[in-house]
Formats: C-alpha cells, structure tokens, sequence
C-alpha cells in the first residue's frame, strides 16, 4: 500500500496551494477556485485517514461527502454574490471591495 | 408657672421667626417683617424675666433639661439645656438688648430693598445667640456657636454689593474659624477622654481629676481659642473693626453686645475646667491684657467713629477676659452685662449720626452738639460709661474688676502689674473715646456736617440727587437709603434713651447685689468696694477726658503736632501694630502658595490626566488601532489562516506535553 504521509503530503501541498490563491489572487472567481482547491484538498486527507485507520472507520468518507455538498452549494451562494458585485462595479477584481475600511 | 421649663420657647420663638420671615414674608408688606422679629424677640425677653423671677427665688436651684437626639452604634448624644444663674441673666440681656436695637433698625435700615431679608437674619442670629447661652452640651452650644458665625457673616456682608464688605464678611468668618478649630479639637478631647459631650459630666470629671492634667490643660486653652476667635482677643481680633462694614445696628447687637461676648461667656460656663488647669487661666489672663492695652492703643489714632468703637470693645473684652483669668469672676461678668448696654449705645449713636451726617469719618464732622443735641446727650453718657467716670454703670464694673484684680495681688503678685495695665487702659479709653466725641460734636461744623445742614433745610433738592462726595468713610450705607430728612429719628432717640438711662442705671449697686446672686463661682475673688482704687481709676478717667478736651474740644494743643512728635509710635498705631499686615502676607505668600500648587494639582493631575485622560485613552486607541480595517479580503483571509496556523501549534504543543 501507499503509506499514508504520501497521501498528507499531496492534500497539505494542495492545501498551500491553495491558501496562495486566495491571499495572491486578483480575480475574484480565482479566488473562488481557490477555495475550492482548499476544500479538496480537505477531502483528501479526510479520505486518506478513513482508509488507513480500518475499513469500519468509515466517518472520514461520510464527512469528506458533506464537504463536498457544503461547497457546492458555497460556490453558488459565492458565484451570485460576485455577478452581482460585477453588475455594480463593472469589475471582479476584489481589491475595488473595500469601501467598508476606515 | 414654671418659664425655666418653658426655656426651650425663647430661642425657639427667634428662629420661628426666621422661618416665617423667610417663607411668608414675601407675600407680606414690608412692615410684617420687623414686627414678627421684634415681636419674637419681645416675648422672648418676657419669657426670660419670667425665668430670672423664677431664678431669683432660689438662685442655687439649677434646672437642667436634656434629651436624646443622636442614637448611632450604641453611643447617644444628648442635647439640653441648662437653666440657672448665669444662663438667666445673659437671657435677659441679650433678649432686651435684640428686642431695642431690632426696633432700632426698623428706622434704621427703612427703605433698604433688603428690609426683610435683615430681620430674618437678625430673628436667626438671636435665637442661635440663645441656644448658644442655653446650651448644656457642648455639641448643642458648637453647633449654635457655628450658627451665629454664620448670622455675623450674612450680617456684616450685608451689603454685598460693596467690596470692603464682602471682605470683611469672608475675614469674620474665617479668623473666627480658625479658633472654632480650636475649639473642635479641644471638645474631642474632651470627649475621648470622659466619652460624653454634656457639660456638666465633664466638670465632674474635671474636678474629680479623671482627666489627664496635660490633655485637659491642652483642652481647655483649645476651647479659649475659640472664644479668642469669637471675643475678638489678639491675635484672632482682626476681624472686628472690618465688620464696620455691616449696618450700624449689627454692630451694635452682634459685635458689641452678644456675639463677641460668647466667647467671655464660653470661659464663664466652662470655668470648672479652668479652675482645674491653671496653666489655661494663666493664658486667658496674659492675652485679655494685652489685648486689652493693645487695642486702646490703636484705637486712639482711628479717625473712623465706628472703628474706634470697635477697638474699644476689643479691648473691654480683653477687660472681660483678664478679669476671668484672674479669678474675679463676678466682676468680669459684670463689666459684660454693663458694656453690653453703653457699648450698643454708642455704636447705635453712631449709627444715629451716619444717619444724619452720611459719613462715619470723625474729622469731616465737628459741631453737631447744636443740631443734634439728644444725640449728643445720650452719646455723651455712653462714653462717660465707657470711661468709667463716677456713678455710671462702668464705673461700678470697671471699678470692680479693677479693685478685685488688686486684691487678688496678695496671692499673686504678677496681677499689680495687670491692675496697673488696666489703669493704664482705662485713661487711654477715656481719652479716645472723648477724642471721637469731641471731635464730632464740639467745635466748627466740618464738610459732612454742613452738607448734611444744606440736605436736611432743603437748599439742594430731595431724594434723587443725591450725590455729595462720600468722603472715604468706610461703612456707607449700601443700597436704598434715602437720604436725611432730619437730624434725629424719633425711633432712634426713644431707643437712645432708653440705653442712655441704663448705661447710667445698670451698675448700681442694686443692680449689682441682684448681679451677684446670681452670677458667682465658689473659690473666686469677690472683692467689697475699695474707695481708695474707685478714686484712682475716677482720677484717671477724668484725666483722660480733660487731655482729650485740652486737644479736640478747647484746641489748646494741636494733634498733628503730637502726633509729629511721637511719628514712629504714630505710624506703629495707624498701621495697627502691622498685624493685618502680617496675616495679608501669610495669606499671600502661604496660602495662596499652597492652594495655586492644589489647583495646578488638581487641574492637571486630577482633571487632564486622570478624568479627560481615560477618555483621551479611549480615542487615541482607537484611532491608532483601526487601521487594520482595510476591507481588503485577502487581509482577512490571512489573518484567519495565520491564527489558525497558531491554534494548530499550541494545540500540538500543549498536546505533547500532557
């Protein structure tokens, strides 16, 4: 079998990756992408543990499945509110969203 | 009808008075005030000869009254009072007295928009003035003590408009609080010591040597200082010519008859505990001497009649006071009941002549005798009584203190040299006080009194143009007083009489036996009359008067070359031996230094840093701190992802440790 740290490496590595996008990112949707990059990420370690800690274990694949529903539906919510900040705006770009600063 | 248990009626009918004269007055005409104040004081006065009747049929009988009033953690404070020979007749005086000079002042202060803000005052100051001499506990007669300070102040800055009186005012009460602190800190020792506050346990105690020798010695010269502030003793006299300021019939009531003879009374109801600590009343004696030569001294270079008037009742106290210290008892008191009576004549005299003249300034007056002549009269018995010339009342009482002071020489030598310093005075008295009476009445009429002349025949017009130069006297009448249209106010001469005919009548000695049933202390001097001193201080009354004749009334020798000659003594006395001067420097340079460093302290420590500084606190963070607010997303994003990173950490770390 494929030792578990193979598995933590590539999930902490997409993670990172990840986290990048969000913080380094313009573009609002890439942002989004981002997260959505983190959240996978997420579900390979959930999935990885589940394995290696015994076929009964099978919490780890049940969460990894809400983790998938939560972003699916947090990327809709998300996608809305950016066409609407584009309809305003006329930009994605997220360092116009700071009107609400000092 | 027992009127020694009906005694709480007397002051309390004064400050009803007060009460009534403060709340109903104003729906009232005018008029209404004088009367309820008049009238109060009226029946007080009855209700006291009720009690001297009562007294006199057993003047050994001492009716004492107390209750309790405070009753906190187990200790109780009682307050009453005390009825017998001594507390008898000061009643009857100051209630005859206030009754006179409140009629008095019904002509006197007519048309003042203040009218009835004066008589209410007056109604308080009276029955304080009562309580004061009712008192059986100390706390009653401190609280009492505090409430005719507080009259004396609202009275002499009556005019308040006027500068000199608002400052008067403030001195009065702050020089007679300094010796009301005195008197605090000695009657808490008194307290600690015996655990009560009522006169008569104390004594007891005193007597019964229960007290430390040293604390009650300390005690008792503490609570002198007190009536030091209160009578008006150096070095806590200032205050006294400076409330010239006030209306003449306060003068006459508060600072020459009642008030400042608190303090002589204060020594006479607590003298058991002078008796038990000698050192006090060897204190009491040295300072009622000097002040006593002290001020006859400056009062002969005064040229205010007022101002006279008051060093001479400075200097009767210190009479009052030395003759206390050296055991003459009766006679001290004596000389306070008669000088109560010619002191408040002169001073309503004068009150009579600024009336007149607009002026207190004896050297603008001069010839009044021909346009004021009972005026004159009556003034002219007051002084005669002042100076103790033969068969009137001072006489009688100054003689008495002077012979008892002598006889009580043989045990204590020392007192020759105080019967001499009393002689000594009392020429000096004699002289100024005929000085400002000459000076007013005889002679050439001088610019007030022409002025006056022209005002009351009618040659300038009435009322509104009124505005002949004040020639710099010093308690001109403040607000609404019209001006003269006589000499003589028929009101004010009844009063005048009146007082006139006592000054001569109240030392005689029926009056005097009566006196001294009443007014005694076993173990004091009670001297029978000497003729030989009567006729050495007659002598030197009459000395005194013919000098002051020989230089004001017959001219024969000129004052300002006197006082060219002697010019270094001259100016010491002008400048009032430079005491004035002395507490004016302290004030600046002390208190004023101290308190400009409490207000610095308390502006910038108290207020800018401590009060305004937590707020400036609160903004300056806030300022500085929002700026972390950027609204940039990503900010906040990294700012989870940090923290979370951190969490993570110490969660591993403390983990591992466990």
């Amino acid at each position: 079998m494929v030792p578990l740290e193979n598995y933590l490496i590539v999930s902490g590595l997409l993670f990172a990756i990840g986290a990048y996008g969000v913080l380094a990112r313009r573009n609002a949707v890439l942002v989004l992408m981002a997260i959505e990059l983190m959240l996978n990420a997420v579900n390979i370690n959930l999935i990885a543990f589940s394995t290696y800690l015994g076929a009964d274990r099978i919490i780890g694949q049940i969460f990894a499945l809400f983790v998938v529903i939560v972003a699916a539906a947090e990327v809709g919510l998300a996608l809305a509110i950016i066409i609407q900040v584009y309809r305003s705006r006329a930009s994605a770009n997220i360092d116009d969203v700071d009107s609400m600063r000092w | 009808m027992d009127f020694a248990a009906l005694a709480w009626l007397i002051p309390t009918l004064c400050i009803l008075g007060f009460v009534w004269n403060v709340v109903l007055g104003r729906y009232l005409p005018p008029i209404a005030a004088p009367v309820v104040t008049v009238g109060a004081a009226a029946v007080a006065f009855l209700l006291s000869l009720g009690v001297l009747g009562q007294v006199l049929a057993h003047p050994e009988e001492v009716h004492r009254f107390s209750f309790d009033w405070i009753i906190v953690l187990g200790r109780t404070f009682h307050i009453g009072y005390v009825v017998d020979g001594l507390s008898t007749m000061m009643l009857v005086m100051v209630t005859f007295l206030a009754t006179l000079i409140q009629l008095y002042s019904v002509a006197y202060m007519r048309g003042d928009p203040r009218y009835r803000w004066f008589f209410a005052v007056m109604s308080l100051f009276t029955g304080s003035m009562l309580t004061l001499l009712l008192a059986d506990s100390f706390l009653l007669l401190y609280i009492a003590w505090e409430l005719v300070g507080l009259c004396s102040y609202l009275l002499i800055g009556f005019w308040w408009e006027r500068r000199p009186a608002a400052e008067a005012a403030k001195k009065a009460f702050i020089t007679t609080r300094v010796g009301d602190v005195g008197m605090f800190i000695g009657i808490l020792i008194l307290w600690f010591q015996t655990g009560t506050l009522l006169m008569q346990p104390i004594f007891d105690a005193a007597r019964g040597g229960r007290i430390d020798p040293a604390l009650l010695t300390t005690a008792t010269i503490l609570l002198f200082i007190g009536a030091m502030g209160k009578s008006g003793q150096f070095p806590l006299h200032v205050w006294l010519p400076d409330a010239m300021e006030g209306p003449t019939p306060v003068s006459a009531l508060i600072h020459a008859a009642t008030m400042v003879t608190a303090g002589v009374y204060l020594v006479a109801r607590t003298y058991p505990l002078f008796t038990a600590a000698p050192a006090a009343l060897t204190v009491v004696l040295v300072i009622g001497t000097i002040t006593a030569l002290m001020a006859a001294t400056i009062a002969l270079v005064q040229s205010d009649m007022k101002r006279i008037f008051a060093y001479s009742t400075i200097s009767q106290l210190g009479y009052m006071m030395f003759a206390l210290g050296a055991g003459v008892y009766t006679a001290g008191l004596f000389h306070l009941f008669t000088h109560a009576f010619f002191k408040a004549l002169l001073f309503l005299g004068a009150g009579a002549v600024m009336h007149a003249t607009e002026t207190m300034d004896i050297f603008q007056m001069g010839g009044l005798w021909r346009r004021m002549r009972l005026t004159g009269i009556t003034l002219g018995i007051g002084a005669l009584s002042l100076a103790g010339f033969p068969l009137t009342a001072g006489f009688f009482s100054k003689d008495e203190i002077l012979g008892g002071v002598f006889a009580a020489g043989e045990h204590l030598p020392g007192l020759y040299a105080v019967w001499l310093i009393g002689l000594v005075t009392a020429f000096l008295t004699a002289f100024y006080v005929f000085r400002a009476i000459f000076l007013a009445f005889a002679g050439p009429p001088g610019p007030a009194t022409l002025a006056a002349e022209a005002h009351i025949s009618g040659l300038l017009e009435p009322v509104g143009a009124h505005s002949h130069g004040h020639t710099g006297a010093s308690d001109q009448h403040g607000g609404g007083h019209a001006s003269p249209h006589r000499w003589e106010d028929p009101l004010m001469s009844l009063v005048l009489t009146v007082l006139a005919a006592l000054a001569i009548v109240a030392g005689w000695p029926f009056v005097a036996g009566v006196f001294g049933q009443l007014v005694h202390f076993p173990g004091t001097v009670h001297e029978e009359f000497n003729l030989g001193l009567a006729v050495i201080a007659a002598i030197a009354a009459v000395l005194g008067i013919a000098l002051a004749w020989m230089m004001y009334a017959a001219r024969w020798l000129n004052a300002a070359d006197v006082s060219e000659t002697f010019s270094g003594l001259y100016n010491l006395l002008v400048k009032k031996y430079y005491i004035d001067d002395f507490y004016q420097w302290i004030v600046n340079r002390i208190v004023l230094a101290i308190a400009a460093l409490v207000a610095v302290f308390d502006r910038q420590v108290v207020n800018d840093s401590g009060v305004d500084g937590a707020g400036k606190i609160t903004v300056l963070s806030g300022l500085g701190l929002r700026y972390h607010v950027t609204g940039k997303l990503y900010n906040y994003a990294l700012i989870f992802l940090v923290g979370a990173a951190i969490i993570t950490l110490f969660s591993i770390l403390l983990g591992q440790g466990s």
